[in-house]
């Protein structure tokens, strides 16, 4: 049986760092009330200019340096904030790679990108449509998001986490499944930007762009509702998966989850029964960092020397859509650069 | 009913057993609204009664907590 395995890992977040104390010089919050409700500290964000595939190219880089690759079949972006509306930031992402004309194309999937991306890259791995894949989470979600909100503004960071996946057998280090994703569509008005696609430019024809209210092209987000969801689906997902791989959950080294709120890994964490030190958490320095948030715990967790070849790793996703996933893999043991 | 929410609330979240009346607000508690979700489910873990999230951020205090939950558990 063919699986992917995990044959190389980078990240990069971009330079500008905002912190709480910043963000309560113009909102009204505080450094306080961000910490305890999220567990943020600080967060990265683009600026002049640098946009969603800046992030994904050095993230690439990374990745393909620490594979020891020039080359690989496939790029899949996982992204919620392409560079523009069209086309998907794939391509151009393999462009400026300098990977060639290979098929590249984006994954639509919020927080779940990076699993709903690991997934399709198994499935290509797996049915031989590729034997390489580059699969990049990157996002500058916080240009999506109104500055003057603070329920919104003080949640997300941008950056950009990458891995090469290679075929290779269940059983090795490295190997990444089985999977479980899941959505529930009935819940999509929970975390929305109503404006700029097709919904609304159907709904405003012929009005023109003015028409549109300022805080449409902006985040709304149901933070309560939210919890409730990300908490009960992340941790049924999480126990599915588990459930597939037969990994009893006292065997998880590391719950890599995505990092949305503090709060809500630690109350998942506890419903499975996970003790805090195999709990992953880079949320304080980064922020909520969308699909970009998986692989940028990995590599943190990597750099900081707390993984160990073989250490068996549990993913878990939650977010717009609604969707979710989750996954289990082990640690190749493979080097950062 | 009383002691056993100011049980949860103490266990759950840390805060002094001693400093928790009946006329205490989740503001007195410096309980948040996500607090307020997390309660209900340690309510529902502890002392097997569920109580909506609509209903729980409309309770004034620990005392409205502790009445609502002894007409749910009636009503079961």
């Amino acid at each position: 049986m063919t699986t992917a395995v995990i044959a190389g890992l980078g990240g990069w977040l971009p330079p500008k760092t905002v912190t709480n104390h910043d963000l309560s010089a113009v909102l009204d919050t505080s450094d306080e009330w961000i910490r305890t409700r999220t567990g943020i500290r600080e967060r990265r964000m683009v600026s002049d200019g640098m946009s969603t595939g800046d992030l994904a190219v050095e993230a690439g880089l990374r990745a393909l340096k620490s594979a020891g690759e020039t080359s690989v079949d496939v790029v899949v972006v996982a992204t919620t904030s392409a560079e523009r509306l069209c086309p998907a930031a794939g391509p151009e992402v393999a462009a400026r790679l300098g990977l060639g004309d290979i098929a590249a194309f984006d994954i639509a999937s919020a927080c779940s990108g990076f699993l709903y991306g690991l997934a399709t890259a198994s499935g290509f791995i797996a049915s031989g449509v590729a034997e390489r894949v580059l699969l990049i989470g990157a996002e500058a979600f916080t240009t999506m998001v109104n500055p003057a909100d603070r329920t919104t503004a003080t949640i997300f960071g941008d950056g950009a986490g990458a891995v090469v996946l290679r075929r290779g057998t269940p059983g090795e280090p490295g190997a990444v499944g089985p999977f479980d994703l899941g959505s529930d569509g009935s819940l999509s008005d929970l975390l929305a930007i109503p404006a700029g696609g097709s919904r609304q430019r159907s709904a405003s024809a012929g009005l023109g762009h003015g028409a549109v209210p300022a805080e449409d092209w902006y985040l709304r987000m149901q933070g309560r509702p939210l919890y409730r969801e990300a908490v009960t689906r992340m941790t049924a997902s999480s126990r599915a998966v588990l459930k597939r791989a037969g990994w009893p959950v006292g065997d998880v080294d590391h719950f890599v989850a995505h990092q949305a709120n503090a709060r809500i890994v630690r109350a998942v964490a506890e419903e499975l029964g996970l003790a805090d030190d195999r709990v992953a958490v880079n949320i304080d320095s980064v922020g909520n960092t969308l699909s970009a948030s998986i692989p940028l715990l990995l590599a943190d967790l990597a750099a900081r020397d707390g993984l160990r070849r073989g250490d068996r790793l549990l993913f878990s996703a939650f977010g717009a859509g609604l969707s979710w996933g989750s996954a289990v893999a082990t640690w190749p043991g493979i080097h950062l650069t | 009913m009383f002691d056993s929410v100011a049980d949860v609330i103490a266990a759950r979240f840390g805060v002094d057993r001693a400093s928790i009346t009946a006329d205490s607000s989740f503001d007195d508690l410096d309980l948040d609204s996500l607090a307020q979700i997390e309660l209900a489910t340690a309510i529902k873990k502890k002392l097997g009664i569920e109580i909506a999230d609509e209903e729980m951020a409309e309770m004034k205090n620990v005392g409205a907590i502790a009445a609502r939950l002894e007409e749910i558990g009636q009503t079961l």
